[in-house]
């Protein structure tokens, strides 16, 4: 499966962005307003851009299309506090259109089982912590098994551990979907098969951790003088990142 | 400094949300990690005086902290995981509002205002819409608001928080420059790469370390590894073993693991471990302690 942006623009945040996603994990990365978020509302069908279309296999997709595919996970995700987990991915299986029951409950189950919140599905989500909850909005988007993933900072306020197993997550899930996700982390970066750089609306970089990786080893800056730093990969990730938005003109 | 003394504090359910925890902080920049809902926020808001504990006490500078509730308050700053802004309004005029509740004296708002905006950096945006501003600048407006009062303990809950590596690097310069005469204690979930002072690691609302950064490192120094694997056998390793950083290099993952034994793979290196790999290390130590998890 081949999901394609071409030429998108939405006036103000995207500047004729074209990129394709296949199966296999893309990392979308770069400084907050450069239009990460917009170009996932798009490709989710959640706006519709002022130009440009976005394409499933070589054919345009209209937005119920798209959302028939897609599993989103919007950046801010609202959640029924007096439901519990397991109500309230039920709730959102009756909203994507899972009618019979036997299908739902297998569909929730399965979500739960995949987000680790099998032991935390009769609580309340009203009492979740901000990591739990940021489960719950993935176990949604995993509802009804769709292809092609959506996740809008799906690592934001998980602790490490949670991270990790998060992006293991992640890297499982592209072996048999197309999963596209926004972080402000550069280490998620290192669980991609592929990474987008935007700025401004634009794509800046495309490629492998690895060729991040090499761009980052020549330029070897720090930003810190903490000897506890070491220089490892994700350091010169970062410096990868740094020296790609350098060359765009930011400091 | 500020000392804590058996700090407990329940869920009202029989469950401890904090645990009899005792610590002191002086000035400088301290650390508090910890995995969700260990209690990092209800320490942070304890000690911000936005809820109460159920027992022990809190002095700043040895004085107790409920016997001068107000002179306490003047002197300290917070920032919220989550803040509410008044959208419609704009930046100076919120920071006024804020500087008016803290109790800013009217002749100096205008000053601290300006001052707050110049340290922030926020001044080409003062004058617009809270509603038309980003993340990153309302992350800096939340810092401004909490340091107001210029207090002499500043509390962040999680200031990194959807901040792009540039904001969050610009941030971290700032709460170190202000480290360094005041007692700044702030909790995040990403190890940024500053000289801490004193790092805190909570687990189920109990303190299982407080002190030097390098300590804490120390502690993990023989069991963090570097392997190179086959992407084929990244299932069987994650089963296996704790992980931390994995990079895909090709057909092949290098990846870090945290064990206290070598791992039983070809070529599996000791490596320095980071701050996220020691906290991983401590985290399973804990589960080993008790009972819920084991480490290889």
């Amino acid at each position: 499966m081949l999901v394609s942006a071409e030429d998108i623009s939405v006036c103000g945040t995207l500047n004729k962005i074209s990129c394709s996603f296949s199966y296999g994990n893309t990392i979308i990365l770069g400084p907050n307003g450069s239009g990460k978020t917009n170009l996932l509302q798009v490709l989710a069908g959640v706006i519709a851009p002022t130009t440009g279309q976005v394409t499933i296999d070589g054919n345009m997709a209209d937005r119920p299309t798209l959302r028939r595919n897609i599993g989103y996970l919007p950046q801010t995700f609202g959640l029924y506090p007096q439901l519990t987990a397991q109500e309230m991915l039920d709730y959102i299986a009756i909203l994507k259109g899972i009618n019979d029951q036997k299908a739902r409950e297998h569909h929730v189950a399965s979500a739960l089982e995949r987000t680790g919140l099998v032991a935390v599905a009769k609580r309340k989500v009203g009492v979740f912590s901000r990591g739990m909850k940021q489960k719950v909005g993935i176990a949604q988007a995993l509802l009804g098994n769709p292809p092609i993933l959506i996740l809008d900072e799906p690592t934001a306020g998980l602790d490490p551990e949670e991270r990790n197993k998060l992006r293991a997550m992640l890297m499982e899930l592209g072996q048999e979907s197309v999963v596209v996700w926004v972080s402000s982390l550069i280490s998620d970066a290192n669980y991609a098969d592929r990474i987008l750089i935007m700025e401004q609306g634009a794509n800046c970089f495309w490629g492998t951790p690895s060729e991040l990786v090499d761009r980052g080893i020549r330029c070897s800056k720090a930003s810190y003088s903490n000897p506890l730093v070491q220089n490892d990969c994700l350091e010169q990730l970062e410096q990868g990142y740094r020296s790609i938005l350098c060359s765009r003109g930011r400091t | 400094m500020i000392t804590l003394t058996d700090i407990s504090k329940g869920f009202g359910n029989g469950e401890f949300a904090l645990k009899n925890i005792s610590l002191s902080l002086e000035k400088g920049l301290h650390l508090l990690v910890g995995p969700n809902g260990a209690g990092k926020s209800t320490l942070l808001r304890i000690l911000a005086n936005v809820t109460y504990p159920d027992v022990g006490s809190i002095s700043f500078y040895g004085r107790d902290i409920h016997s001068d509730l107000h002179g306490f308050k003047s002197r300290m700053g917070y920032l919220p995981q989550v803040i509410g802004f008044y959208e419609h309004m704009n930046g100076i005029e919120f920071l006024r509002y804020m500087a008016c509740l803290k109790g800013v004296l009217p002749r100096y708002t205008e000053r601290r205002v300006d001052e707050v905006i110049q340290v922030f950096g926020i001044g080409q945006h003062a004058n617009k819409k809270i509603a038309t501003w980003s993340i990153g600048l309302r992350q800096r407006l939340g810092l401004a608001q909490a340091l107001l009062n210029d207090p002499d303990l500043l509390i962040l809950d999680e200031p990194f928080c959807g901040l792009d590596l540039e904001e969050a690097d610009e941030v971290g310069q700032l709460i170190s420059r202000l480290s360094q005469n005041k007692i700044v204690l702030f909790s995040s979930h990403v190890m940024q790469k500053l000289a801490i002072s004193k790092l805190l690691l909570l687990i189920d609302g109990t303190l299982q370390f407080a002190g030097l950064s390098t300590v804490f490192l120390d502690e993990a120094q023989g069991r963090v590894w570097l392997v190179d694997i086959a992407k084929e056998q990244w299932t069987n390793i994650q089963a296996k073993y704790l992980t931390s950083t994995v990079l895909l290099k090709g057909n092949r993952y290098q990846c870090k693991i945290i064990s206290e034994s070598k791992p039983d793979i070809e070529g599996a290196s000791s490596i320095m471990p980071g701050v996220e790999e020691a906290y991983l290390f401590w985290l399973s130590r804990y589960h080993l302690a008790s009972g819920e998890k084991t480490i290889c």
